[in-house]
Protein backbone atom coordinates (compact mmCIF):
# COMPACT_ATOMS: atom_id res chain seq x y z
CA UNK A 1 0.00 0.00 0.00
CA UNK A 2 1.38 3.37 -1.09
CA UNK A 3 0.80 6.50 1.02
CA UNK A 4 1.02 10.15 0.01
CA UNK A 5 1.92 12.26 3.08
CA UNK A 6 1.24 15.99 2.65
CA UNK A 7 2.44 18.51 5.23
CA UNK A 8 4.44 21.74 5.02
CA UNK A 9 6.35 20.74 8.16
CA UNK A 10 9.19 18.35 7.36
CA UNK A 11 9.15 17.27 11.03
CA UNK A 12 5.48 16.29 10.81
CA UNK A 13 6.00 14.41 7.54
CA UNK A 14 8.80 12.48 9.19
CA UNK A 15 6.69 11.70 12.28
CA UNK A 16 3.75 10.50 10.15
CA UNK A 17 6.01 8.41 7.89
CA UNK A 18 7.74 6.98 10.96
CA UNK A 19 4.32 6.05 12.39
CA UNK A 20 3.32 4.41 9.11
CA UNK A 21 6.54 2.40 9.01
CA UNK A 22 5.91 1.24 12.58
CA UNK A 23 2.60 -0.27 11.52
CA UNK A 24 4.03 -1.85 8.42
CA UNK A 25 3.53 0.71 5.65
CA UNK A 26 6.91 1.68 4.28
CA UNK A 27 5.95 2.85 0.79
CA UNK A 28 5.46 6.61 1.21
CA UNK A 29 5.62 9.64 -1.06
CA UNK A 30 5.94 13.15 0.44
CA UNK A 31 4.62 16.56 -0.60
CA UNK A 32 4.94 19.95 1.11
CA UNK A 33 1.64 21.44 -0.08
CA UNK A 34 -1.50 20.74 -2.08
CA UNK A 35 -0.02 21.71 -5.41
CA UNK A 36 2.95 19.40 -5.01
CA UNK A 37 0.60 16.66 -3.79
CA UNK A 38 -1.51 16.92 -6.94
CA UNK A 39 1.66 16.66 -9.04
CA UNK A 40 2.75 13.58 -7.12
CA UNK A 41 -0.67 11.95 -7.06
CA UNK A 42 -1.40 9.18 -9.52
CA UNK A 43 -3.32 5.93 -9.57
CA UNK A 44 -0.52 4.17 -7.67
CA UNK A 45 -1.38 6.12 -4.50
CA UNK A 46 -3.66 4.11 -2.20
CA UNK A 47 -4.01 6.47 0.73
CA UNK A 48 -3.56 10.21 1.33
CA UNK A 49 -2.70 11.75 4.70
CA UNK A 50 -2.84 15.52 4.56
CA UNK A 51 -2.45 18.56 6.78
CA UNK A 52 -4.96 21.43 6.41
CA UNK A 53 -2.95 24.65 6.77
CA UNK A 54 -0.19 24.88 4.21
CA UNK A 55 1.21 27.73 2.12
CA UNK A 56 -0.27 27.83 -1.37
CA UNK A 57 -2.86 25.10 -1.80
CA UNK A 58 -4.10 23.88 1.58
CA UNK A 59 -5.42 20.45 2.53
CA UNK A 60 -9.11 21.22 2.08
CA UNK A 61 -8.60 22.44 -1.49
CA UNK A 62 -6.41 19.42 -2.14
CA UNK A 63 -9.23 17.09 -1.09
CA UNK A 64 -11.72 18.94 -3.28
CA UNK A 65 -9.30 18.76 -6.22
CA UNK A 66 -8.73 15.04 -5.65
CA UNK A 67 -12.46 14.33 -5.45
CA UNK A 68 -12.91 16.15 -8.76
CA UNK A 69 -10.44 13.80 -10.47
CA UNK A 70 -11.40 10.43 -11.80
CA UNK A 71 -8.40 8.72 -10.19
CA UNK A 72 -8.82 10.58 -6.88
CA UNK A 73 -12.55 10.20 -6.38
CA UNK A 74 -12.33 7.15 -4.13
CA UNK A 75 -8.86 7.38 -2.63
CA UNK A 76 -9.04 7.33 1.19
CA UNK A 77 -8.04 10.66 2.74
CA UNK A 78 -7.13 11.21 6.38
CA UNK A 79 -6.87 14.84 7.48
CA UNK A 80 -4.23 15.38 10.21
CA UNK A 81 -4.40 18.95 11.45
CA UNK A 82 -4.41 21.31 14.43
CA UNK A 83 -7.83 22.64 13.40
CA UNK A 84 -10.48 21.35 15.76
CA UNK A 85 -13.41 23.73 15.43
CA UNK A 86 -16.61 21.82 14.67
CA UNK A 87 -17.36 23.93 11.57
CA UNK A 88 -13.92 23.13 10.15
CA UNK A 89 -14.35 19.41 10.75
CA UNK A 90 -17.78 19.50 9.12
CA UNK A 91 -16.27 21.37 6.15
CA UNK A 92 -13.63 18.65 5.85
CA UNK A 93 -16.32 15.96 5.93
CA UNK A 94 -18.31 17.81 3.28
CA UNK A 95 -15.20 18.08 1.07
CA UNK A 96 -14.80 14.30 1.14
CA UNK A 97 -12.33 13.60 3.94
CA UNK A 98 -12.73 10.03 5.24
CA UNK A 99 -11.50 10.67 8.76
CA UNK A 100 -9.91 13.30 10.94
CA UNK A 101 -7.02 13.39 13.41
CA UNK A 102 -6.29 16.42 15.58
CA UNK A 103 -2.64 17.29 16.26
CA UNK A 104 -0.88 16.48 18.51
CA UNK A 105 -1.89 12.85 18.04
CA UNK A 106 -0.71 9.60 19.57
CA UNK A 107 0.76 6.97 17.25
CA UNK A 108 -2.04 4.63 18.38
CA UNK A 109 -4.73 7.10 17.28
CA UNK A 110 -3.17 7.47 13.84
CA UNK A 111 -2.99 3.68 13.50
CA UNK A 112 -6.62 3.27 14.62
CA UNK A 113 -7.88 5.88 12.18
CA UNK A 114 -5.98 4.41 9.22
CA UNK A 115 -7.27 0.94 10.04
CA UNK A 116 -10.79 2.27 10.46
CA UNK A 117 -10.69 3.84 7.00
CA UNK A 118 -9.24 0.69 5.43
CA UNK A 119 -11.87 -1.51 7.11
CA UNK A 120 -14.64 0.77 5.87
CA UNK A 121 -13.17 0.64 2.37
CA UNK A 122 -12.95 -3.15 2.45
CA UNK A 123 -16.52 -3.30 3.75
CA UNK A 124 -17.73 -1.12 0.90
CA UNK A 125 -15.88 -3.14 -1.76
CA UNK B 1 -8.77 52.65 9.32
CA UNK B 2 -8.32 53.76 5.68
CA UNK B 3 -11.36 56.05 6.06
CA UNK B 4 -9.84 57.73 9.11
CA UNK B 5 -6.55 58.13 7.31
CA UNK B 6 -8.27 59.79 4.33
CA UNK B 7 -10.28 62.21 6.51
CA UNK B 8 -7.26 63.08 8.66
CA UNK B 9 -5.08 63.68 5.62
CA UNK B 10 -7.69 65.93 3.99
CA UNK B 11 -8.20 67.93 7.17
CA UNK B 12 -4.50 68.28 7.80
CA UNK B 13 -3.96 69.47 4.25
CA UNK B 14 -6.78 72.02 4.51
CA UNK B 15 -5.58 73.22 7.90
CA UNK B 16 -2.06 73.61 6.60
CA UNK B 17 -3.32 75.68 3.64
CA UNK B 18 -5.40 77.86 5.96
CA UNK B 19 -2.55 78.43 8.36
CA UNK B 20 -0.30 79.41 5.48
CA UNK B 21 -2.95 81.93 4.40
CA UNK B 22 -3.15 83.33 7.93
CA UNK B 23 0.63 83.55 8.06
CA UNK B 24 0.72 85.41 4.76
CA UNK B 25 -1.97 87.86 5.89
CA UNK B 26 -0.24 88.53 9.18
CA UNK B 27 3.04 89.18 7.37
CA UNK B 28 1.28 91.51 4.96
CA UNK B 29 -0.40 93.41 7.81
CA UNK B 30 2.92 93.67 9.60
CA UNK B 31 4.53 95.04 6.40
CA UNK B 32 1.68 97.53 6.01
CA UNK B 33 2.11 98.77 9.54
CA UNK B 34 5.82 99.20 8.94
CA UNK B 35 5.30 100.88 5.55
CA UNK B 36 2.34 103.04 6.65
CA UNK B 37 -0.93 103.52 4.75
CA UNK B 38 -1.27 105.77 1.69
CA UNK B 39 -3.44 108.87 1.79
CA UNK B 40 -6.51 107.07 0.44
CA UNK B 41 -6.20 104.35 3.11
CA UNK B 42 -4.68 101.72 0.81
CA UNK B 43 -1.84 99.66 2.20
CA UNK B 44 0.95 99.23 -0.34
CA UNK B 45 1.60 95.62 -1.32
CA UNK B 46 -1.46 94.25 0.51
CA UNK B 47 -4.33 92.70 -1.51
CA UNK B 48 -7.06 95.15 -2.28
CA UNK B 49 -9.76 93.32 -0.33
CA UNK B 50 -7.71 93.42 2.83
CA UNK B 51 -6.12 96.81 2.54
CA UNK B 52 -9.30 98.81 1.97
CA UNK B 53 -9.80 99.58 5.64
CA UNK B 54 -7.99 98.37 8.72
CA UNK B 55 -11.27 97.13 10.26
CA UNK B 56 -12.21 95.36 6.99
CA UNK B 57 -8.89 93.56 6.95
CA UNK B 58 -9.36 92.53 10.56
CA UNK B 59 -12.86 91.24 9.77
CA UNK B 60 -11.40 89.11 6.97
CA UNK B 61 -8.63 87.93 9.24
CA UNK B 62 -11.19 87.05 11.93
CA UNK B 63 -13.14 84.96 9.38
CA UNK B 64 -9.97 83.21 8.28
CA UNK B 65 -8.96 82.52 11.86
CA UNK B 66 -12.43 81.15 12.71
CA UNK B 67 -12.26 78.89 9.67
CA UNK B 68 -8.75 77.81 10.64
CA UNK B 69 -9.88 77.14 14.21
CA UNK B 70 -12.84 75.02 13.02
CA UNK B 71 -10.67 73.06 10.64
CA UNK B 72 -7.99 72.49 13.25
CA UNK B 73 -10.65 71.29 15.70
CA UNK B 74 -12.08 68.91 13.07
CA UNK B 75 -8.58 67.66 12.34
CA UNK B 76 -7.93 67.15 16.04
CA UNK B 77 -11.26 65.31 16.46
CA UNK B 78 -10.41 63.05 13.52
CA UNK B 79 -6.93 62.42 14.90
CA UNK B 80 -8.38 61.70 18.34
CA UNK B 81 -10.83 59.21 16.89
CA UNK B 82 -8.05 57.64 14.73
CA UNK B 83 -5.92 57.40 17.85
CA UNK B 84 -8.73 55.61 19.73
CA UNK B 85 -9.26 53.14 16.88
CA UNK B 86 -5.52 52.58 16.61
CA UNK B 87 -5.11 52.23 20.37
CA UNK B 88 -7.93 49.71 20.62
CA UNK B 89 -6.82 47.66 17.62
CA UNK B 90 -3.12 47.62 18.42
CA UNK B 91 -3.58 47.00 22.15
CA UNK B 92 -5.81 44.02 21.40
CA UNK B 93 -3.30 42.64 18.90
CA UNK B 94 -0.37 43.12 21.25
CA UNK B 95 -2.29 41.27 23.99
CA UNK B 96 -3.16 38.45 21.60
CA UNK B 97 0.48 38.24 20.53
CA UNK B 98 1.62 38.16 24.12
CA UNK B 99 -0.91 35.41 24.94
CA UNK B 100 0.23 33.39 21.94
CA UNK B 101 3.88 33.73 22.92
CA UNK B 102 3.02 32.51 26.41
CA UNK B 103 1.28 29.54 24.78
CA UNK B 104 4.46 28.81 22.79
CA UNK B 105 6.43 28.92 26.00
CA UNK B 106 4.08 26.52 27.77
CA UNK B 107 3.93 24.21 24.71
CA UNK B 108 7.72 23.90 24.61
CA UNK B 109 7.77 23.37 28.39
CA UNK B 110 5.13 20.65 28.09
CA UNK B 111 6.97 18.94 25.23
CA UNK B 112 10.30 19.17 27.07
CA UNK B 113 8.74 17.63 30.20
CA UNK B 114 7.16 14.82 28.16
CA UNK B 115 10.49 14.11 26.49
CA UNK B 116 12.42 14.17 29.76
CA UNK B 117 9.89 11.77 31.32
CA UNK B 118 10.21 9.54 28.26
CA UNK B 119 14.00 9.62 28.45
CA UNK B 120 13.85 8.72 32.16
CA UNK B 121 11.64 5.73 31.34
CA UNK B 122 13.97 4.75 28.48
CA UNK B 123 17.01 4.91 30.76
CA UNK B 124 15.26 2.70 33.32
CA UNK B 125 14.48 0.22 30.56
CA UNK B 126 18.16 0.19 29.56
CA UNK B 127 19.04 -0.55 33.22
CA UNK B 128 16.52 -3.41 33.18
CA UNK B 129 18.07 -4.68 29.93
CA UNK B 130 21.51 -4.70 31.59
CA UNK B 131 20.16 -6.52 34.63
CA UNK B 132 18.36 -9.06 32.43
CA UNK B 133 21.53 -9.59 30.42
CA UNK B 134 23.58 -10.17 33.62
CA UNK B 135 21.03 -12.72 34.78
CA UNK B 136 20.96 -14.30 31.32
CA UNK B 137 17.20 -13.71 30.99
CA UNK B 138 15.25 -13.15 27.77
CA UNK B 139 14.93 -9.40 27.25
CA UNK B 140 12.71 -9.27 24.14
CA UNK B 141 9.79 -7.76 26.07
CA UNK B 142 12.00 -5.01 27.54
CA UNK B 143 13.46 -4.24 24.11
CA UNK B 144 9.95 -3.87 22.70
CA UNK B 145 9.01 -1.58 25.55
CA UNK B 146 12.11 0.49 24.86
CA UNK B 147 11.22 0.75 21.17
CA UNK B 148 7.72 1.97 22.07
CA UNK B 149 9.17 4.52 24.44
CA UNK B 150 11.54 5.88 21.81
CA UNK B 151 8.67 5.98 19.32
CA UNK B 152 6.59 8.00 21.79
CA UNK B 153 9.52 10.40 22.11
CA UNK B 154 9.51 10.92 18.34
CA UNK B 155 5.80 11.76 18.53
CA UNK B 156 6.53 14.43 21.15
CA UNK B 157 8.35 16.34 18.41
CA UNK B 158 4.96 17.35 17.01
CA UNK B 159 5.32 20.38 19.24
CA UNK B 160 7.65 21.84 16.57
CA UNK B 161 4.82 22.07 14.02
CA UNK B 162 2.36 23.45 16.56
CA UNK B 163 4.67 26.08 18.05
CA UNK B 164 5.76 27.06 14.55
CA UNK B 165 2.11 27.87 13.72
CA UNK B 166 1.72 29.75 17.00
CA UNK B 167 4.82 31.83 16.21
CA UNK B 168 3.56 32.51 12.68
CA UNK B 169 0.35 33.83 14.21
CA UNK B 170 2.30 36.05 16.66
CA UNK B 171 4.45 37.35 13.77
CA UNK B 172 1.37 38.17 11.72
CA UNK B 173 -0.07 40.17 14.66
CA UNK B 174 3.19 42.11 15.09
CA UNK B 175 3.39 42.87 11.38
CA UNK B 176 -0.20 44.09 11.44
CA UNK B 177 0.59 46.42 14.36
CA UNK B 178 3.67 47.67 12.46
CA UNK B 179 1.48 48.35 9.42
CA UNK B 180 -1.00 50.36 11.52
CA UNK B 181 1.77 52.38 13.14
CA UNK B 182 3.22 53.02 9.69
CA UNK B 183 -0.09 54.58 8.58
CA UNK B 184 -0.06 56.93 11.59
CA UNK B 185 3.64 57.74 11.16
CA UNK B 186 3.02 58.63 7.51
CA UNK B 187 0.41 61.18 8.63
CA UNK B 188 3.11 62.93 10.62
CA UNK B 189 5.75 62.60 7.89
CA UNK B 190 7.87 60.29 10.03
CA UNK B 191 10.25 58.10 8.07
CA UNK B 192 9.35 54.45 8.66
CA UNK B 193 11.25 52.86 5.82
CA UNK B 194 12.31 49.97 8.09
CA UNK B 195 8.72 48.66 8.10
CA UNK B 196 8.55 48.59 4.30
CA UNK B 197 7.34 45.23 3.05
CA UNK B 198 5.19 44.62 6.14
CA UNK B 199 2.06 44.65 3.95
CA UNK B 200 3.40 41.88 1.74
CA UNK B 201 4.46 39.83 4.75
CA UNK B 202 1.03 40.21 6.37
CA UNK B 203 -0.56 39.04 3.11
CA UNK B 204 1.77 36.02 3.13
CA UNK B 205 0.62 35.18 6.64
CA UNK B 206 -3.01 35.67 5.67
CA UNK B 207 -2.59 32.99 3.01
CA UNK B 208 -3.77 30.25 5.40
CA UNK B 209 -0.35 28.74 6.03
CA UNK B 210 -1.01 28.46 9.75
CA UNK B 211 -3.83 27.80 12.19
CA UNK B 212 -4.17 30.74 14.60
CA UNK B 213 -5.73 28.37 17.18
CA UNK B 214 -3.03 25.68 16.95
CA UNK B 215 -2.47 24.28 20.43
CA UNK B 216 -0.80 21.48 22.34
CA UNK B 217 -3.49 21.69 25.02
CA UNK B 218 -6.62 19.52 25.40
CA UNK B 219 -5.76 17.30 22.45
CA UNK B 220 -8.10 14.52 23.63
CA UNK B 221 -11.08 16.87 24.04
CA UNK B 222 -10.46 18.38 20.61
CA UNK B 223 -10.13 14.93 19.05
CA UNK B 224 -13.47 14.02 20.65
CA UNK B 225 -15.15 16.74 18.56
CA UNK B 226 -13.73 15.13 15.41
CA UNK B 227 -14.79 11.66 16.59
CA UNK B 228 -18.38 12.84 16.95
CA UNK B 229 -18.37 13.72 13.27
CA UNK B 230 -16.25 10.74 12.16
CA UNK B 231 -17.29 8.12 14.73
CA UNK B 232 -15.32 4.98 15.40
CA UNK B 233 -17.29 1.84 14.50
CA UNK B 234 -19.04 0.22 17.50
CA UNK B 235 -16.91 -2.93 17.28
Amino acid sequence: MKFLVVDDSATMRRIVINSLQRIGYSDCVEAADGTEALERFDSSIDFVITDWNMPGMGGLDLVKALRAREDGRNVPVLMVTTRSVREDILAAAAAGVNNYVVKPFTPQLLKDKIEQILRAKQGAA
Amino acid sequence: MAEHKKVSEALLSESEATLRLVDTLLNELRSAEEAGMTEDGEIPGVPEGLSRQGSGALATLSEVLTRAYNEIMSALDALKSSREVLKQATAERVHRTEAKLREVSSATELAATDMLNGLDRALKLVDRLDAASERGEDSAAIRNELREEIFRLISCLQFQDITSQQLSYASSMLLDVARRLQVVATLFNIDVSSTEGADEQVEDFEGGAFDSAASMMNAAARQAVADEIFPFPAS
